[in-house]
């Protein structure tokens, strides 16, 4: 039988004071070295989720289940094992890079990145002695995610790593993200960040009033929600034209291929966006 | 005790002891004790209770503005996903602070003439003292989102840990059963240090409670506060804000009109069930000296032969005349330095009301508050005659003053917090000029709360125009500094 890094069954979770669920029984295995994706809109119970996981949150009915053990059974030992890094950069603002890696390192019990090695992973060396309330928010997400990867976790929770980066330090912090994979590190990602949870997560759940609505690889949920065609956009007497084909089997397109005046070819496979909105009805 | 928690504490003690000097902490205590030695050089007598007055509170209000901060910064969120348990946390919370407090005590101790071996004794009531506060401010802050919420809510336990040992020492309490508050006893260890039972017919140390108990009972007390600072501090912080019902900045909100921050302002007091008493704390300051007072005056002469009633202005300036509008500053100081770390400043920056008008609000609150505050507590304490009239119209705009002044030094809630002591000295200096007769007693007019004090025997025109000019001078030159620091 697989041990699986993350496991939920029948997770529920309902707030005082609240007449709907905000988890409304989800089961979810996630398997060792898995990049799994959450999505969905604010509100959905992705948090809600995170922190049960994470054991943030203790009150929640069902099982969960993390490196083969409950949730509850571990006691402060989960945070050994496991990285959690927020959506909000989380520092000491009077200390430096370094001085907060550093702080941070020291709480535990294992053998620890170097924080030089933490500091160089996430491209922080330059600014390594500069206060953290000086950074700029893309430094302090990265000193966030630097902080989070310290004491080498076998499960990484990232809760919308790449909010409010530019396309460079997104892109920069996804790259981090596929090396802990690569590294065989599970990693949860929790995050609204279409292109994230694309090229970065083996697997996605879309999350909407507390249930999954689909869970499958980004691929298979774009090819099942797309259109089978092909669009062909070409230029004809000066003009730009668009025409659209069954397949690329068809011998019309072969043709107008043939001709050397298409610009651009696209299939029509759904991106996760238009995945979403059709398996939840509402908007990211 | 095992070798990782150890190593977590030794950790965490460590990364306190920098984040607090980075704050000038350490700085800011010596400052003060310099400032109290040499008031109980003066004055041995009230040393024990200038030791248990404010020597022993120096860290209480620190440990909140630190926990109110680590929780927005998010420190707090990502320990709590960390293999710090909430013993270590509140250990490494408690100790630096508390060690502060009882180096700051020995000097001020030694200054007062503490009897030759009870330095030991008192030493120790300091700390245990210190560390039943600090974790009950530690407790009261885990559970708030802002620093206005923590400062409204810790006076409710400061009350009785204050009031029941001051009582019993002036010995409207007797017998053992004040000490059931366990700053009863450290109080009388404190007050045992310089001879006060061989003076005092309530004995402050009872046959029955041996130093050695007393200590014992404030190390429960100690203890049972750490714990339940700890089971405060354990739980969960979610990564988003949780609502909550303590102050909410008003510049958060989308309408950035003065008359919807008017509103804001006063859905917080009516909805924010901490913030009505201090709202209402002039009228319940008043009512208090009105009925207590006077019999207490009575009941010192009568007793203890201790004439209070030729010192009645003194007592004036200090509870309601100066008292009232400090607060009202420090509350306008608070609510600001709020608004600056949750970054609701920046959005006020970026709005058509700006920081001039912001600022400009905050003071007319705050004056308006402690002139309401005056208004109310002056004439209903009996205690400020009408003659002195002038003296409290020149102590309203003090509140604008004190605020500022904070915030000239302050760069977020801890340095804010930090320098309200230190700013508090020079602001209650000039009640020296009391004392201070002949011209040397000018020596304090530049000191913007001396006018007021002069002013108090009768409304002379040259002293209410040297105030107006006085206090304009300081509003001013602080609010041209303070509008510099907030817009960069």
């Amino acid at each position: 039988m697989q041990e699986f890094a993350i496991e939920a069954s029948g997770l529920r979770v309902r707030y005082p004071g609240t007449e709907a669920d905000a988890v409304a029984g989800i089961d979810l295995a996630v398997a060792p070295g898995e990049i799994f994706g959450l999505l969905g809109p604010n509100g959905a119970g992705k948090t809600t989720t995170q922190h049960v996981l994470t054991g943030q949150l203790r009150r929640y009915e069902g099982r969960a289940a993390v490196l083969g053990r409950p949730v509850g059974e571990w006691g402060p030992a989960l945070y050994q094992r496991i990285g959690v890094g927020f959506e909000l950069p989380a520092h000491f603002p009077k200390l430096t890079a370094r001085e907060n890696l550093a702080a941070f390192a020291a709480l535990y019990d294992g053998p620890v990145l170097p924080v030089r090695d933490a500091l160089a992973a996430v491209s922080l060396t330059d600014v390594a002695d500069r206060r953290a309330a000086d950074l700029s928010k893309g430094m302090k997400m990265r000193l966030n995610l630097a902080r989070a990867l310290l004491h080498r976790p076998d499960v990484l929770f990232l809760d919308e790593p790449t909010s409010g980066l530019d396309p460079a330090n997104a892109a920069d912090v996804r790259a981090i993200v596929a090396e802990q994979a690569a590294a065989g590190r599970t990693v949860f990602l929790t995050t609204h960040d279409m292109t994230a949870a694309d090229e970065l997560c083996d697997r996605v759940a879309f999350m909407h009033e507390g249930r999954f609505a689909a869970v499958d690889t980004p691929r298979a949920l774009k090819l099942a929600h797309g259109h089978g065609t092909v669009v062909a956009e070409y230029a004809e007497n000066g003009d730009l034209r668009r025409a659209e084909y069954a397949s690329t089997a068809v011998p019309d397109l072969r043709r107008l291929l043939a001709t050397g005046t298409v610009e651009t070819l696209h299939t029509r496979e759904a991106s996760l966006a238009d995945v979403f909105i059709a398996v939840t009805g509402r908007r990211l | 005790m095992t070798v990782g928690a150890v190593r977590r504490t030794r950790a965490l003690l460590a990364v306190e002891a920098v984040v607090e000097w980075r704050y000038r902490i350490p700085l800011v205590v010596a400052g003060l004790a310099v400032a109290w030695s040499a008031t109980a050089a003066m004055l041995p007598a009230a040393t024990p209770y200038l030791v248990f007055v404010e020597t022993v509170t120096v860290g209480t209000f620190v440990i909140g503005a630190l926990a109110v901060t680590e929780r927005e910064t998010g420190v707090r969120a990502v320990l709590s996903v960390s293999p710090v348990r909430p013993a270590e946390y509140v250990v490494a919370r408690v100790v630096p602070l508390g060690v502060l407090t009882v180096l700051a005590a020995v000097p001020v101790l030694l200054a007062g003439r503490i009897a030759p071996g009870r330095l030991a004794p008192a030493l120790t009531a300091v700390a245990l003292t210190a560390a039943l506060l600090l974790a009950v401010a530690l407790a009261i802050a885990s559970r708030r989102r802002t620093l206005v919420g923590f400062l409204t809510a810790l006076p409710w336990p400061l009350v009785p840990l204050f009031g029941v040992p001051l009582a019993a020492a002036v010995g409207l309490l007797s017998g053992p059963v004040p000490y059931v508050i366990p700053t009863t006893g450290a109080l009388a260890l404190l007050r045992d240090g310089f001879g006060a039972p061989g003076r005092d017919p309530a004995a402050p140390l009872p046959a029955l409670l041996p130093a050695l108990a007393l200590l014992a009972y404030l190390a429960l007390w100690a203890w049972l506060a750490a714990r339940f600072a700890g089971r405060a501090a354990a739980r969960p912080q979610a990564g988003k804000a949780r609502r909550s019902r303590t102050h909410r900045s008003p510049w958060r909100q989308a309408e950035p009109r003065p008359l919807s921050f008017v509103r804001a302002d006063l859905r917080n007091i009516v909805r924010d069930s901490m913030l009505a008493p201090v709202a209402l704390s002039p009228l319940l300051l008043g009512g208090v000296l009105r009925f207590g007072y006077p019999p207490l005056e009575e009941w010192l002469a009568r007793t203890h032969g201790i004439e209070l009633a030729s010192y009645r202005p003194v007592l004036a300036l200090l509870a309601v005349v100066l008292h009232v509008p400090l607060t009202a500053g420090i509350v306008g100081a608070v609510f600001v330095l709020d608004d600056l770390d949750s970054g609701a400043l920046g959005v006020v920056r970026v709005s058509p009301v700006g920081l001039t008008r912001y600022l400009a609000y905050r003071l007319g609150t705050i004056t308006a508050g402690a002139a309401i505050g005056l208004a109310v507590a002056a004439p209903l304490s009996g205690l400020v005659p009408a003659s002195a009239s002038a003296a409290v119209v020149l102590a309203a705009p003090l509140a604008p003053v004190f605020t500022l002044a904070v915030l000239a030094v302050a760069r977020g809630r801890v340095d804010g917090i930090t320098a309200v002591k230190p700013l508090g000295i020079p602001m209650y200096l000039p009640i020296a000029a009391w004392w201070i007769t002949g011209p040397a007693g000018w020596i304090l007019a530049p000191l913007p709360a001396f006018w007021a004090v002069r002013a108090w025997d009768a409304p002379r025109p040259a002293f209410l125009a040297g105030g107006v000019i006085c206090l304009g001078l300081w509003i001013v030159l602080l609010a041209r500094r303070v509008a510099r620091r907030l817009a960069q």
